[in-house]
């Protein structure tokens, strides 16, 4: 492609406070008269006007501008704060207009422009991947090879974005001109993977306690000849796990970077699992990225259909439902059919069985309690990471006891109880208590060394990735796990039982009798290793989906 | 060289320089590197180019060229430093609340008159702990990206070694995550500090977030090193379970900077002198301070009344107060002018704010020069390491405007000192980089067994 130089013409735009751009509190007096080898216009504002009226000046003023010069790219460089505002105000989505805060900026874009660069690639520039880190240091596949790419057609359609075998296309239809023309420049990887040809599994969109990562790397290190990345949409404040690729939840409504995961992420699948529903690119509409249920199912329909291997992986709260929890378990937070908590978890379990109602997958869960209110899924064990099994000093060496619980959503893992008794206990000279909250996931496996006993969730019935790094790491676990789950485990789970009814009682007895208990925490690291390193993470993946044997 | 045409893989893995044996894979974890021209380049690209002069292949990761031509800054003639055979891999800095392409504005951001929403600002810190003296720095949201191009970096091709280099702390983010996952040995390089402000010796109000991290990075660490013997000592204090891993590795002067000796320019008694502050002055820089001593030094010497007082760097120009006489902004100067600049000056200032901790590194290149130094700062300071038993330093004798004034007097009466002169610069020849950098790393690669 013959990249043309466009003709450019910078402005630096300013509230001018007094006409005077001699003055030092004018910021016009401080705007240099070349910038990057362009000769800067001062755009002054009138000073003391609304916004509207300081957008309408700017517009006008661009509109005699472009009159004059229809091809000119206009860069134009808020001086001051206010004005940044008055040109976020205007219609940046043309393509020939380029607004920046910072003199920086404006050098910086114009170096760019005149070296080639496009307004669209300013704008958006492309995803990260770590394909793309690879192929900077010369690592990746040859570099002279087909690459996927997206095709902007004029139809309309229903789905704005459809991902086949061939590639990834999108309809011009409600995109802007510069959203269009950097969908247009885009490039993805090579096709060194994808549907039909080599293996690579994609999994997103959730990434729950880093465990789509873990997944990933799994299958990576223990099924030769296949690669896999995560892929989180991050939603929401709180701890952040570590993922080949994260995208804010903020920029997710751009179509350019939904397009751009399509290529980068989907086109080079062959596999893809779906955490809990979640979606990966939103393709059933432009601007509303957000939705969750309806547009999900149409996507993984879609995503079948391009002759990719879809499977889903539900976590947990998405699927428990609420009246068989309440049947299974005397503490369960779901105790009240008429409680808000009961009803929406109701609706969600309904929307979840719907959607898996519609299409037929592959079903995992990574918890084997999940089996209550799963038919057909099969158990992905959550994976521990190295870090988890990095060696701990002995356990209960002496001293007090010290126990750790790790408060969360109270509903869920009756904290309101647990808190409260350890706490009793902790005033009872009994044991240490150590409240864990706001742990960063590169801490936890130091912390868990520093403890004796972790007590997990002792209401809800679910082994979950906290209780799987207690064993990992030699501490002993303390939840509850009903009789019928701990059956479903290949070997006997090393964890103690408690509810709330006997929380109090178990604590005390260990730390009576730590070495009555000894065994128990001994045995985690072996049992953690067996079936929590990743290796049979790896080999369910493999067997139940990846491998050509595998449910289709 | 332009952002459009830098070459994909600079380096590549390159061939070993002539003479050298082939050494061990280093990943060099920088935020900032060139063509980032802002304060702190220039010892990652003096640590990585000794690196490679070593016969060790090195990989640097750094934020990508749209972070520095876009938001911080960039001078692309630094890129010609870097060492043939290193390669550099540049790694997206999502811009988050130091976005400066409105174009690309959320309608959450401009609903906020501009501003970036606290609670996004929040997402982005919830990622890692970085110090508080940068609350709303963007630094975390590189670490994502950071971590899995590292990941991949070395599952292609494994490392036996990474140095993470900060301020920010996020390249110590890369270091963690990857010796978490694959046991790689890694050495962290604090040139500021993560947990204490160098101003003050005191924690951060934030800390809180940030000690465990690197109580943490302290446990697992091979070595962690300090850029003076006052951040080392104190972190020797601070955690002294791990003392025995604390190094202390200078800053110094890179012999690029000043390819040739700057000789003296004025004549003894000569009137007219050129003054200069080179270096980047903040908005804390005490601007009424130095203007007030020089006022106070022009009318008491006569050689200093028709001389001139230059800050060459880059500075906010609506912090100097008013007008006045002799004394100009002159901006920034490429790097590759830094000669012409010192040649043409006559007597150097250094006026530094904060403690005991800091140290400066234009400290290093100053003593270099040879030139005459006029000083003002506080007893403890860093910089009185590098300058004592240097002649021609002439120091103030309390921070005052009076104190400042009299050491200007004193140094214009010396100037030009040429006697002196070669003393001056021999005196700063154990603080050249790369003999910093050659010692300290041959002292790593002993520890590590190499």
């Amino acid at each position: 492609m013959v990249k043309t130089v466009p003709q450019l013409t910078l402005w630096a735009v300013f509230v001018d406070k007094d006409g005077d751009s001699t003055s030092d509190s004018n910021p016009g007096s401080q705007i240099p008269k070349e910038v990057a080898g362009l000769k800067v216009r001062a755009v002054g504002l009138k000073a003391g006007t609304s916004q509207e009226d300081r957008i309408g000046q700017l517009a006008g003023e661009l509109a005699a501008e472009w009159e004059a010069h229809p091809d000119r790219v206009v860069v134009a460089w808020a001086v001051d704060r206010p004005t940044g505002v008055s040109l976020a105000g205007l219609d940046l989505t043309t393509g020939n207009l380029l607004a920046v805060s910072s003199q920086v900026a404006a050098e910086g874009a114009i170096r760019a422009l005149l070296a080639g660069r496009s307004v669209a690639s300013l704008v958006y520039p492309p995803l990260f991947t770590p394909a793309k880190a690879l192929e900077q240091a010369g690592l990746g596949p040859a570099a002279d090879g087909e690459r996927w790419r997206i095709r902007v057609t004029q139809e309309p359609r229903d789905q704005w974005l459809e991902i086949t075998a061939e590639g990834v296309s999108v309809s011009a239809e409600g995109l802007t001109p510069l959203e269009r023309a950097a969908i247009e420049e885009r490039t993805g990887p090579l096709k060194a993977t994808g549907p039909g040809a080599g293996r690579h599994l994609l999994i997103g969109s959730a990434n729950w306690a880093g465990q789509g990562r873990a997944w990933a790397q799994a299958v990576g290190d223990h099924i030769p000849g296949f690669t896999a990345w995560n892929y989180q949409l991050r939603m929401a404040r709180g701890i952040v796990f570590d993922s080949d690729c994260m995208v804010p939840i903020e920029d997710f409504h751009s179509p350019v970077v939904r397009a751009d995961l399509a290529l980068n992420l989907i086109a080079p699948a062959s596999h893809i699992l779906v955490e809990d529903l979640r979606l990966l690119t939103g393709q059933g509409s432009l601007r509303d990225g957000h939705t969750m249920g309806r547009l999900a199912r149409s996507e993984w329909r879609v995503l079948r259909d391009s002759g990719r291997r879809v499977a889903v992986l539900l976590h947990g709260t998405i699927a428990r439902d609420p009246a068989i929890h309440r049947s299974l378990y005397p503490w369960s937070p779901y105790w009240d059919e008429g409680s808000s908590a009961f009803k929406d978890q109701m609706a969600l379990v309904q929307n979840t069985a719907a959607a898996l109602a519609e299409l037929e997958v592959p079903l995992f869960t990574a918890t084997l309690d999940m089996l209550d209110y799963l038919d057909n899924a099969r158990w992905l064990p959550i994976v521990a990471s190295p870090a988890d099994f990095a060696p701990a000093p002995p356990w209960a060496a002496g001293g007090k006891l010290r126990v750790a619980h790790a408060p969360s959503s109270g509903l869920l893992k009756g904290s309101e109880f647990v808190d409260a008794l350890l706490s009793r206990l902790a005033q009872q000279g009994v044991i240490e208590y150590v409240p864990v909250r706001g742990v960063a996931p590169e801490l936890m496996p130091g912390l868990l060394r520093q403890v004796d006993v972790v007590v997990d969730q002792v209401v809800l019935g679910n082994p979950a990735t906290l209780l799987i790094q207690t064993m990992a790491a030699g501490r002993l676990g303390v939840a509850h796990v009903s009789g019928r789950v701990r059956r479903r485990f290949p070997a006997e789970l090393p964890v103690v039982e408690a509810d709330p009814s006997s929380i109090t009682e178990v604590i005390a007895s260990i730390a009576a009798d730590p070495d009555s208990y000894r065994h128990l925490a001994e045995a985690g690291p072996v049992f953690a290793r067996r079936f929590h390193d990743g290796r049979l993470s790896a080999a369910v993946l493999d067997q139940h989906f990846l491998s050509d044997g595998g449910e289709s | 060289m332009t952002p459009a045409s830098e070459p994909p893989g600079r380096g590549g893995l390159g061939p070993v320089e002539s003479g050298a044996v082939p050494g061990k894979r280093i990943l060099y974890v920088s935020w900032g590197f060139p063509p980032f021209s802002g304060s702190g380049m220039a010892n990652p690209l003096a640590a990585v180019n000794a690196l490679a002069t070593r016969g060790h292949q090195v990989t640097v990761l750094s934020a990508d060229s749209d972070a520095f031509d876009l938001v911080s800054g960039s001078d692309w003639s630094l890129t010609d430093r870097i060492s043939q055979s290193v390669t550099v891999v540049r790694v997206d800095q999502p811009r988050a609340m130091l976005d400066t392409v409105i174009n690309r504005w959320s309608e959450a951001r401009r609903r906020n008159a501009g501003d970036y929403p606290q609670w996004m600002c929040e997402l982005v810190h919830d990622i890692f702990p970085e110090p508080v003296a940068n609350p709303w720095a963007w630094y975390p949201a590189w670490l994502p990206n950071a971590r899995a191009t590292a990941r991949a970096l070395h599952q292609a091709r494994p490392f036996d070694l990474v140095i993470a280099t900060i301020l920010p702390a996020a390249s110590a983010g890369v270091a963690l995550a990857l010796n978490a996952a694959t046991g790689v040995p890694f050495v962290i390089y604090e040139r500021d500090s993560w947990v204490f402000s160098p101003f003050t010796g005191e924690p951060y109000p934030d800390s809180g977030r940030s000690r465990p991290m690197l109580e943490m990075a302290f446990e697992r660490a091979h070595q962690v090193w300090y850029i003076n013997t006052p951040l080392a000592d104190l972190h020797r204090r601070e955690f002294a379970a791990w003392a025995d891993r604390i190094r202390e590795v200078r800053n110094g002067w890179d012999p690029e900077s000043l390819p040739r000796p700057v000789e003296p320019r004025a004549r003894a008694g000569q009137a007219g002198l050129v003054v200069r502050y080179v270096g980047t002055s903040s908005r804390q820089f005490p601007w009424e301070f130095v203007t007030s001593a020089w006022q106070l030094a022009r009318a008491q010497s006569p050689l200093l009344r028709e001389s001139v007082l230059e800050f060459v760097g880059p500075a906010p120009a609506d912090r100097m107060p008013g007008d006045f006489d002799h004394v100009t902004l002159a901006g920034p100067r490429p790097r590759e002018e830094l000669w012409d600049v010192y040649s043409g000056t006559d007597i150097l200032l250094f006026v530094k704010e904060g403690g005991g901790m800091a140290t400066s590194g234009k400290i290093y290149e100053y003593a270099a020069t040879g030139l005459p130094i006029v000083s003002s700062m506080v007893a403890d300071h860093d910089a009185r390491h590098v300058l004592a038993g240097r002649p021609l330093w002439f120091d103030a004798a309390g921070h005052t405007p009076e104190a400042l004034a009299a050491a200007l007097v004193a140094a214009a009466e010396r100037a030009p000192g040429v006697e002196e002169t070669p003393a001056a610069r021999e005196h700063a020849e154990r603080f050249r980089r790369d003999q910093v950098f050659s010692s300290a790393f041959a002292q790593l690669e002993e520890s590590l067994g190499w």
